[in-house]
């Protein structure tokens, strides 16, 4: 199997992609953000994302040897990445501080993000309200369809690579997509 | 024209791209296509959103993260005087053991001497600081005895003779 090359971190011009686990500093400065955030898209909480991008991307420099190049170095960090994520996601204390936070303000915070389109401020408020629903959507759908769908519109991953990241065969992919994003647009319908 | 796309297949035209089928049909509904713009629009702000949100956050959590691995090694510098001084004292757990039991032992033997010793001062009829006084006794008494002994042999002599 060739190297899966990911939009944001091609493969390509890595001569030997092995050896970038060497160096743990540039490990952290290259991949941090992309784990990190889908760590926090994930669990919805900046500390319990920190630690899991922390141990993803020690536990990649640390077990470089066993990295055989079947996919990009981000593919397989993110393979790291979402068995933390799911690990994390299943402990009791995580299910306890996600019952406490889901409630405060992370909402409030992403909805700030939402880039004005340079339209009315009644097109500003219907783009909000749509993104506050595929952000509720997406926390309401079963732990894989949501890590499928992350990976697809947070990270643009494409179904090759998103099959790597999760062990999931390419069309059991598809088809958690699928449901996903029926969940999700049926939600920005309810939105209108 | 034939009637718009399923909802099921808009989802799929955004999640694994569209098919022949649907890609010749978007090319002639405009209303289909902006159904899938629509869809893709508000996904691509959500993307951004998150990103943005995420950005916000990463440098902070990055900076955490670090001086939780600065704080880490130190820990294990602070367990080596520990774990140091517990091989210490296992090592010389049985050197004082042994040193203790031999203490023991010699403070066992002198106090088993004295209660010999005891036991014999008390064994003696008399304590040694009264042991003139009770010889003065006692040869009162043998004397005496020797005298009451004397006698009736004396008398029996005298009766027989």
């Amino acid at each position: 199997m060739q190297p899966v090359a990911s939009a944001d971190y091609p493969a390509e011009g890595v001569e030997n992609p092995a050896r970038e686990l060497d160096d743990f500093d540039a490990l952290v400065r290259k991949y941090w953000p992309r784990v990190f955030r889908f760590a926090l898209a994930s669990l919805h909480d900046s500390d319990a994302a920190g630690s899991v991008a922390q141990d993803c991307l020690m536990k990649a420099h640390r077990k470089g040897a066993s990295y055989r190049g079947e996919s990009s170095v981000s593919t397989w960090l993110m393979r790291i990445a979402v068995n933390l994520v799911r690990d994390r996601a299943r402990s009791r204390r995580m299910q306890f501080w996600k019952r406490t936070r889901e409630s405060a303000a992370n909402w409030d915070d992403v909805v700030r993000r939402v880039p004005q389109a340079g339209g009315s401020p009644e097109a500003g408020a219907a783009a909000r309200e749509q993104v506050e629903a595929v952000w509720k959507a997406a926390g309401r759908l079963p732990a894989r369809q949501r890590t499928v769908f992350l990976l697809r519109f947070v990270e643009d991953m494409d179904l090759l690579e998103i099959a790597a990241a999760t062990g999931l065969r390419e069309g059991t992919v598809k088809a958690h997509l699928f449901r996903a994003l029926e969940a999700v647009r049926r939600r920005i319908e309810g939105a209108r | 024209m034939t009637e718009h796309l399923a909802a099921g297949r808009i989802t799929e035209c955004v999640g694994g791209g569209p098919g022949p089928e649907e890609q010749r049909h978007l090319l002639e509904c405009a209303e289909c296509r902006a159904e899938v713009a629509r869809l893709r629009s508000t996904l691509g702000q959500f993307r951004e959103a998150v990103r943005g949100w995420s950005d916000g956050q990463s440098e902070w959590a990055l900076a955490r993260a670090r001086a939780r691995a600065v704080r880490r090694p130190a820990r294990v510098w602070f367990r080596w005087p520990v774990l140091a001084a517990i091989a210490l004292a296992l090592a010389v757990a049985p050197v004082y053991r042994t040193v203790r039991d031999r203490q023991q032992a010699a403070q066992a033997l002198a106090d088993a001497q004295l209660l010999e010793q005891v036991d014999r001062e008390v064994s003696e009829s008399v304590p040694s600081p009264m042991e003139p006084l009770a010889q003065l006794v006692s040869w009162d008494s043998a004397s005496q005895d020797s005298s009451q002994v004397s006698t009736p042999d004396n008398s029996k002599d005298g009766e027989t003779r």
